[in-house]
């Protein structure tokens, strides 16, 4: 890829264009600009680019001057909301958000965690990719016990658009057949070390319907000649992704689909550009275009197109259309509805447990394994529900041998606790559940009434909370896997609950806000993302979700972003659009 | 890939020859005045070398042990984790890196822990013993902090403040290059994911790992 790709002034009528560039974005470019399109992409953060930008990779520990752990001083000032996610260190922290920069308010005593990647890619840099299809009790939850609105897609509509996304983004997982977990078209999965393995035949033991399996990850494990051809080689199990991976190991898009839309030559890209408001002409009922503020400078510019889909992430996209007011639209552009900005949902991974597992003292791994075990939701339908609750959890799982992080605060001085300290010790195996949020109209964001930002865009002020549904669930997860570690064997089981110590946000998995819906009066897409207001605009990131299911949302991203193209794609060649 | 750079080094000064001496007489009169040379061995006297060689620039220059406590504090290191067939504490700078790290990346309180305790640790020593922690004998240290861990004579408060400080210089030394390397086994580019190995009491834990 060339700079040529890069852009600043433009007048010229692009066939779309693409507001952001992480995972929903990186596929609605490559997806138009393979249909011959001319795309422009536009992203408001500066460009990062493939290994060269990955500047914290493949560093040991001692090259950090705080080994790793950020600055009091930078986290005080800039990332005071960024620090609280796992993977913020000294090594990832510039593809992470400055909070400094990004305000936003939450309602008074109910703390919201918005994690930021504001940069070309996004935060496909950052993500776990961790990748799972919803299933038909995913897409039928709503309508099955009256919480939020129905899909207005089933498996059939989208499994198709699974597998192509699947072949070209590269998924690891194993075959299983689960009614609740369809699979994806895999590379072979990680292995289990043999406690692991040991773990999951007495788990098919004791509970048969609660299979533990290998989680399904975006790393080539196996790459195939399609992935080789975007520049891409075997994962090598650093398991460092979020520094950049120069493998190209995991998807990303700068590693996958970056580059596939950049060959086509029909790609430009827009960087810098914090896209204010959409420029929607009252008389065509069509929006024209999009309004950009200079991340720099703060000059102002606009960018012209027959189309446009906003993948700018979940609160970003949303955040975009209730700034854009107009006579027809007083409340937001395409929230006839009044919808836009509710039905915000995350991830409750509020629970787990964990115990020691006697043995294997000859057992080892070698490697670090970007992904760990998944216990999909057993309670995935009406009639395996909680008395308690509704919907359901899956657990993320792990074994390993313990090791100095964990010993050192074990008592002991001298050689022979040294000599303790460098080998590894006993396995301990841990569940971490991931529950399901209801959509409730309560959880919303909407435009600061006053307060702007420094590029004059209105905050985003967020008013959500975990409801008693999330909490009793979370209980119930700690309880089960306590029991469940119990059950098959492992010694001194704890459990434990943080859903007070991690609010909503934290899990990266904000979703809804504008979601799809059969019915214009309570919905803001349609079954193809296409706003039910103005046809030539699409929304196809996380604000589209009509429910969280348990598992991470990204793969439908790609897969949902991907369909809307081929939808948007016929509807322009028939005239339609 | 990118270019390793080494960070480390914008993080260490070149004191003067006329500090080192300083620093070395410091401790060779310490030693002298109490009659007892056993901790300035050849090794000693080297890693007290390589202690002002590589003396770390404090964040915003401020410091928060004094010397006589940088003292003890490296011979605190040097008692958790000795020289055996990889190296100790102090000869990865330890006590540096822990001054360190407490004014770049620890809250107030955690910084006051360390110092009050590394301070009590060397009054008990001379309330008890009649001499500085940092010239007892290897043994009499290494009881001294078993009877600490034990609170056998101090307060639950100064067993979590040691819990504290022990665990930050175990970060410290396990985050050092030749911890990481040496004293256990680096794999920056493992190739893959086994899940199975074999291994015996002589197989070192891996030192590379996701998130430190």
């Amino acid at each position: 890829m060339t700079d040529e790709l890069y852009i600043l002034q433009s007048s010229e009528v692009y066939d779309a264009i693409v507001v952001g560039s992480g995972i929903s974005g990186g596929w609605a470019a490559k997806e138009f600009c393979e249909h011959g399109l001319n795309t422009l992409m536009i992203e408001r953060g500066r460009v990062v680019k493939h290994r060269e930008d990955y500047i914290g990779e493949g560093k040991g520990p001692w090259e950090f001057p705080n080994r790793s752990k950020v600055n009091n001083l930078l986290v005080e000032q800039q990332h005071k909301i960024q620090k609280h996610c796992y993977a913020f260190t000294d090594a990832t922290k510039h593809f992470f958000g400055n909070d400094r920069d990004l305000p936003y308010t939450t309602e008074e005593g109910k703390p919201f965690h918005w994690i930021r990647g504001n940069q070309l890619g996004g935060k496909s840099l950052l993500w776990h990719r961790q990748s799972y299809r919803l299933s038909d009790f995913d897409f039928a939850a709503n309508k099955a016990d009256g919480h939020g609105n129905d899909w207005p897609i089933r498996s059939k509509d989208i499994n198709d658009w699974y597998s192509y996304v699947e072949k070209h983004a590269g998924i690891s997982g194993s075959k299983e057949n689960l009614p609740q977990l369809p699979d994806s078209e895999f590379l072979p999965p990680f292995e289990m070390s043999v406690p692991e393995q040991e773990i999951q035949k007495r788990f098919a033991q004791h509970y048969p319907d609660r299979p533990m399996i290998m989680g399904r990850a975006a790393h080539l494990t196996k790459p195939t000649q399609l992935h080789m051809q975007q520049g891409r080689v075997q994962c090598q199990a650093r398991n460092e992704c979020q520094k950049g991976c120069s493998f190209g190991a995991y998807f990303s898009t700068q590693s996958s689909t970056l580059p596939a839309a950049a060959q086509t030559n029909n790609l430009s890209i827009a960087p810098n550009s914090v896209v204010h408001s959409l420029i929607y002409d009252e008389k065509t009922k069509r929006v024209k275009g999009v309004r950009v503020i200079d991340n720099d400078d703060l000059s102002t510019r606009e960018y012209y197109a027959k189309v446009v889909f906003l993948c700018a992430s979940t609160l970003g996209s949303t955040q975009i259309l209730l700034n854009t007011k107009t006579k027809s639209f007083p409340n937001g552009l395409a929230n006839s509805s009044g919808v836009l900005g509710h039905y915000l949902m995350d991830h409750n991974y509020g629970a787990g447990a964990g115990g020691r597992l006697d043995g294997f003292e000859n057992e080892y791994y070698s490697g670090r394994r970007p992904t760990g075990l998944y216990m999909p939701n057993f309670r995935f339908k009406p009639s395996r529900y909680s008395k308690k609750y509704v919907r359901g959890f899956s657990f993320g799982a792990s074994a390993q041998r313990d090791n100095w992080q964990g010993m050192r605060y074990n008592q002991g001085v001298g050689a022979d606790f040294k000599n303790k300290l460098t080998h590894p010790g006993g396995w301990s195996f841990g569940m971490y559940a991931q529950g399901e949020m209801l959509p409730r109209y309560e959880n919303q964001v909407s435009l600061h009434p006053t307060k702007t930002d420094k590029w004059g865009m209105p905050l985003l002020h967020i008013n959500c909370e975990w409801s008693k549904n999330e909490i009793d669930m979370m209980h119930d997860a700690a309880d089960l896997a306590a029991e469940m570690l119990t059950k098959i064997g492992l010694k001194n089981v704890s459990s434990y609950t943080s859903y007070k110590d991690k609010p909503p946000g934290l899990a990266i998995h904000e979703v809804g806000t504008a979601r799809m819906g059969h019915d214009p009066k309570d919905s803001v897409l349609n079954n193809y993302n296409q706003t039910h207001d103005v046809a030539n605009l699409f929304v196809t990131d996380g604000a589209s979700f009509c429910s969280t299911s348990t598992q991470n949302p990204s793969l439908t991203y790609m897969a949902l972003t991907a369909r809307a193209v081929d939808y948007c794609v016929k509807e322009m060649k028939n005239q339609r659009l | 890939m990118t270019t390793v750079s080494n960070d480390q080094t914008a993080n260490t000064v070149n004191l003067s020859e006329a500090s080192r001496r300083q620093f070395l007489q410091k401790m060779l009169g310490l030693a002298c005045v109490t009659g007892s040379a056993s901790m300035l061995s050849s090794c000693a006297l080297k890693s007290a070398d390589n202690f002002v060689k590589t003396k770390s620039e404090p964040v915003n220059s401020r410091v928060l042990f004094n010397e006589g406590q940088m003292a003890t504090l490296f011979a605190i290191g040097d008692a958790i984790l000795p020289r055996t067939d990889t190296p100790s504490a102090s000869e990865v700078n330890c006590h540096h890196f822990v001054q360190h790290q407490l004014l770049a990346c620890h809250a107030r309180d955690e910084q006051q822990a360390c110092v009050e305790i590394v301070a009590q640790i060397d009054k008990s020593s001379v309330d008890k013993l009649n001499k500085p922690f940092a010239l007892l004998i290897p043994a009499q240290q290494q009881a001294l902090l078993t009877q600490l861990e034990k609170g056998q004579g101090f307060t639950d408060q100064q067993q979590g403040q040691f819990s504290l400080l022990k665990a930050l210089i175990i970060f410290g030394y396990f985050t050092s290059e030749a911890g990481a390397t040496q004293a256990l086994n680096y794999q920056a580019v493992p190739g893959g994911f086994k899940g199975s190995i074999p291994c015996d009491e002589n197989t070192k834990s891996w030192g590379s790992i996701d998130y430190y």
